[in-house]
């Protein structure tokens, strides 16, 4: 090897993360711009879907149309996230390019680091930018005083038995709200850091993926099945969504730093698993 | 004393009920051109997935540059330059993004003007130049072999190890490989996997085969070529058969393969003992109706060497 060569190319050390930012470059441009353009499409088709039908807004349905579609976006996102992330690990094993990339003088917790970060990245953007791309349109719509809802036009939408949906016809102030953004944003990472983890203990990509809605099931039937005791959990950020969204206020901090240790903590499990992977 | 990019020492692996390595022992000197040669399945590509730490050994030890692959695999892959065989990159990386990454995760430092003339000079040297700016996902199987190539290089490497880089290449691709794993050996140790012979003749001073997941021969290619004996050309007309009989008994003769030219009738005698010839003429000689019309030695190609160390045993 060439001094000069030495000068350009070579940098000495052996931490386990070397390479990581160049990693991590590469896997933003998975997400940027292809996936984060799907999840804001996606978001954006949840809301056309549901607010087109200008004849229910005119009858002031702002409330359960709130609802209805953040609801609806959220599932897309963790969906979206689920979809995205199965061939995350695997798909990469199956193809070969992780054998091609570990062979560079990369170390395998950065992999698996740079994949968790850019994902975390790449979904919080979408949602964030999906989320107060539409803030103004409800504010708007709110000022315009559609805001106002009754039991029996509801019955319209949906012929489902109604509790008391008053509640919904006011919109969240913008706190709450983006309270309820990162809270999607933290369940998106969560779930991301449980694909990756399935990524390396599965063999099967359609495993991963079957796993990963069983996950998504979990985490929103938990909520609504014991919601008090699962408050300090991942299930808790589906409560901060839900009440949000009926104007209760309900504190983002313990389900949040909850989700993010036990995302951090999947991830490290999915590195130690990464580490004792044969990638022939 | 001697010098070696690459030791291996007693490897083993087992994939449950498949031995792919067995005690497999090998030295690669330092600045060689070594072709690794064996059969499919013989343990070539898993001995390559050891060195570069991308499988662990059932047991052995292996070692790149002087580093354990096993504690220090980090430091030895930062001085080596390696081409999986059927390499798959990135598919969202053009040409020049794929290289420009191989050398950004080599070096850790952005991306500068240097490093960007250099992954230039690269694309030149594998005539991939005009195609920097299209998808790697687009490329055909030689082109993709060449960006491999590049990639593997771009850090200037001490070590440059190649699992199969002429597969799938056409006569061309070939012939320019074979070049450029001459030219990259001037000042560095290329350890390559292949299954064509005639390159390894061409390019390689040292060869290692495996059969079994074992070495079953190492050493420079000349010591290889006369280690496993000397081939005898003769010529012959009128009746051979009791002439074939006579020599093929011998015990020194470990093979004879004949063939027609026109009214001539052509052997080429492999012989196991390199004073064979002065006991072969007089043999040749005797009996009657039959006439020697040449006899000279030939040079023992690598391929019947590869063919007596590993293709006899294949079809034992």
């Amino acid at each position: 090897m060439t001094a000069e060569s030495l000068a350009l190319v070579q940098r000495q050390g052996s931490s386990q993360f070397r390479g990581f930012l160049g990693l991590l470059r590469v896997e933003l441009r998975v997400w940027f711009p292809w996936r984060f353009a799907v999840l804001i499409v996606a978001g954006v088709g949840v809301f056309v879907s549901i607010y087109l039908p200008w004849r229910l807004v005119e009858t002031n349905r702002l409330g359960p149309l709130l609802y209805f579609s953040l609801g609806l976006w959220m599932a897309v996102i963790l969906i979206g996230t689920i979809s995205l992330m199965e061939g995350t690990v695997l798909g990469d094993i199956e193809r070969g390019t992780a054998s091609w990339l570990v062979g560079l003088p990369v170390g395998r917790p950065a992999v698996i680091s740079a994949k968790f970060v850019a994902s975390a990245f790449g979904l919080s953007a979408a949602v964030l930018a999906t989320g107060l791309l539409f803030y103004p349109l409800y504010r708007s719509a709110s000022e315009l005083g559609v805001t106002d809802f009754t039991v029996e036009q509801l019955g319209e939408i949906t012929t489902s038995p109604i509790g008391n949906w008053g509640a919904f016809a006011t919109l969240p102030g913008l706190g709450s709200f983006l309270s309820m953004l990162l809270a999607i944003a933290l369940l998106a990472t969560f779930l991301a850091a449980l694909m990756i983890l399935f990524g390396t203990l599965l063999r099967s990509r359609t495993a991963v993926f079957g796993l990963g809605l069983v996950s998504f099931g979990a985490l929103v039937g938990g909520w609504f099945a014991g919601r008090e005791a699962l408050e300090a959990t991942p299930i808790g950020l589906v409560g901060v969504v839900s009440e949000g969204l009926q104007n209760r206020a309900m504190a983002v901090n313990a389900p949040a730093i909850a989700t993010l240790v036990l995302s951090c903590s999947l991830v490290a499990l999915a590195v130690w698993r990464f580490q004792r992977k044969e990638l022939r | 004393m001697t010098n070696y990019a690459i030791e291996a020492r007693n490897l083993t692996k087992r994939y449950r009920k498949v031995q792919a390595l067995d005690g497999l022992s090998l030295d690669v000197e330092a600045g060689s051109i070594c072709g690794f040669l064996g059969p499919n399945g013989a343990g070539k590509s898993t001995t390559m997935k050891v060195l570069m730490g991308l499988i662990r050994p059932t047991g052995g030890h292996a070692f790149a540059l002087g580093n354990d692959v096993a504690t220090a695999g980090l430091a030895a892959r930062s001085r080596i330059g390696y081409l999986p065989q059927d390499p798959v990159f990135p598919a969202q990386l053009s040409v020049r993004g794929l290289v420009t990454y191989a050398a950004r995760l080599h070096s850790g430092h952005p991306v500068g003007r240097t490093l960007r003339r250099r992954v230039d000079d690269m694309l030149d040297r594998v005539g991939m130049s005009d195609k920097a700016r299209r998808r790697v996902r687009g490329l055909s199987g030689g082109e993709r072999q060449r960006v491999g190539i590049a990639q593997a290089l771009i850090s200037d490497p001490d070590l440059v190890i190649l699992d199969e880089p002429s597969a799938g290449l056409d006569p061309v691709g070939r012939r320019a490989m074979i070049d450029l794993i001459a030219d990259v050996g001037r000042d560095k140790t290329v350890f390559y996997s292949t299954h064509i012979l005639d390159d390894v003749e061409q390019v390689s001073d040292s060869v290692v085969m495996v059969n079994h997941g074992t070495v079953v021969a190492q050493g420079p290619l000349s010591s290889i070529l006369q280690a496993t004996g000397q081939d005898y050309v003769v010529g012959l007309r009128g009746d051979t058969a009791d002439l074939k009989g006579r020599v093929s008994s011998q015990p020194w003769v470990s093979g004879l393969i004949t063939r027609s030219r026109g009214s001539l009738e052509e052997w080429r005698i492999q012989v196991s003992d390199a004073t064979a010839a002065s006991r072969l003429l007089p043999i040749l000689n005797s009996g009657t109706g039959h006439s020697v019309v040449e006899f000279h030695a030939s040079d023992r190609r690598l391929e019947d060497a590869y063919l007596e160390m590993v293709g006899a045993d294949r079809d034992s």
